[in-house]
């Protein structure tokens, strides 16, 4: 028998209803595992039987299912292990549902937390991002004003004087940069101590003897600070006077004082 | 889960002696069957005899079973069919008579008319023809040979046979989308 013959002479439905002999029987098999095609008509043939058997049912007696399921061979090699697997079958399928709304459940919490974790994680970096940004725009104000000093310290324009404590105040010490030309005043007093908030220092540039203002200031860190315009000075000195400055300095109370040099 | 995944889950719960399978498998399928073999045997206590018998083997043999050479319907459906043709035969040798013939076909599907026709099979089973649903019938459904259907019909065996393959697959064509 070839494949043709086994389609065309209807070898399969008779292979179905149990009509055919032992060697045709092995023949078709041997043909149902190697042909695709043949494969794939005896299961339609087979789905369009059990479709029409469904459709000619008849309900036998219900006594008929009792005499079944109580039948000696049936209950002699039952497993009686699995006697309550209807009711194992719901209890697994209830602790499934459970199980699966749990792992929903978990699963849920578990994106929420990571989604939260991960805002969380955000807004830190954020943060983060500001505050180095903030820092940065801080060091580069510094750097900046580092650049400014340095170009005022490494000027051949300006002149240092160094201003040295008084009897009033031996550790003081403060550093004028003064350049005549440009009349550019700067004063670093990161030596000299701080005052109460109603008093605050003031320099003076002495011109043969008189003292002009050159601006008040506080006792700061670090940078320069910028003060009056200065044309002309033999010498520099700081007073501590009232917030705000005074009109002539109180001599008493000369912090500093130092001499410009040539 | 497709149907295939839940008959292998089935297969398996009944070669493992499991209850509950059988219960399943009868609620589903003793309706199918049963009509098959009450239609085959023709007796109504003979039937339900034989229709006990078919499960009991079913129960026994399940081991037997070989997915690779059909479905576990047509294993079943086999099983019935020789159950119920054998049944026939005892009964008409101990009766000393010869049952209903073929002569008293009436259209089974025509009798199931109340059921309810979800897929339309009532349109295909006219579309395809008397001689052919008669012939599904007969060899299908009442228990009867090519060779017994290819007397009494006045029918080369042969033909007997290529139709009802033919038969099988028109009907297939006219559900074609349940099949795909």
């Amino acid at each position: 028998m070839n494949k043709q013959e086994l389609l065309s002479e209807g070898y399969l439905t008779a292979y179905i209803t149990g009509e055919v002999s032992a060697e045709e029987s092995e023949q078709i098999e041997a043909l149902i595992a190697t042909e695709n095609d043949v494969r794939a008509e005896f299961l339609e043939l087979q789905k369009t039987l059990e479709l029409l058997a469904f459709r000619q049912a008849v309900a036998p007696p219900s006594s008929v299912k009792q005499l079944v399921m109580q039948d000696e061979k049936v209950i002699k090699n039952a497993n009686f292990a699995d006697n309550s697997v209807k009711l194992q079958t719901s209890r697994f399928m209830m602790a499934a549902s459970v199980t699966l709304a749990l792992i929903s459940a978990i699963a849920a919490l578990y994106f929420y937390n990571q989604w939260q974790s991960t805002d969380y994680r955000l807004a830190q970096l954020t943060a983060r991002n500001i505050e180095l940004a903030e820092n940065y725009n801080l060091v580069n104000q510094e750097l900046t004003n580092i650049r400014q000093d340095l170009a005022v310290i490494i000027s051949p324009e300006f002149q240092r004087i160094i201003l040295q404590g008084t009897e009033n105040a031996q550790d003081a010490k403060a550093v004028v940069y003064w350049n005549p030309t440009q009349e550019e005043l700067f004063l670093n007093s990161s030596n000299m101590i701080s005052l109460t908030q109603d008093q605050q220092y003031q320099l003076w540039a002495l011109v043969d003897g008189v003292p002009i203002d050159a601006g008040v200031f506080d006792a700061s860190s670090g940078t320069f600070q910028i003060m009056k315009a200065i044309g002309a000075a033999d010498a520099f000195a700081v007073t501590i006077e009232k917030a705000g400055g005074a009109e002539s300095p109180t001599l008493s109370t000369m912090q500093v004082y130092g001499e410009v040099v040539g | 889960m497709t149907s295939i995944d839940f008959n292998t889950l089935l297969i398996k719960r009944l070669k493992n002696k499991d209850v509950t399978a059988l219960d399943y498998l009868y609620d589903h399928y003793s309706e199918a069957l049963y009509g098959i073999i009450h239609r085959t045997v023709n007796h109504k206590e003979i039937a339900e005899e034989t229709l006990h018998d078919v499960f009991i083997r079913i129960w026994d043999q399940i081991d037997a079973y070989d997915t690779s050479k059909g479905t576990l319907f047509t294993w079943m459906y086999r099983i019935a069919r020789n159950k119920a043709i054998d049944a026939r035969r005892s009964r008409d040798f101990k009766a000393g008579e010869k049952s209903k013939d073929i002569d008293e076909y009436v259209d089974i599907f025509e009798t199931s008319e109340k059921r309810e026709d979800y897929i339309g099979l009532s349109k295909v089973l006219d579309a395809i023809g008397e001689m052919c649903k008669k012939l599904i019938q007969l060899n299908f459904f009442m228990g009867y040979s090519h060779a017994e259907i290819s007397e009494k019909e006045d029918m080369a065996l042969g033909t007997v046979k290529t139709r009802l393959r033919n038969c099988l697959k028109d009907i297939k064509k006219e559900l074609k989308s349940d099949f795909e």
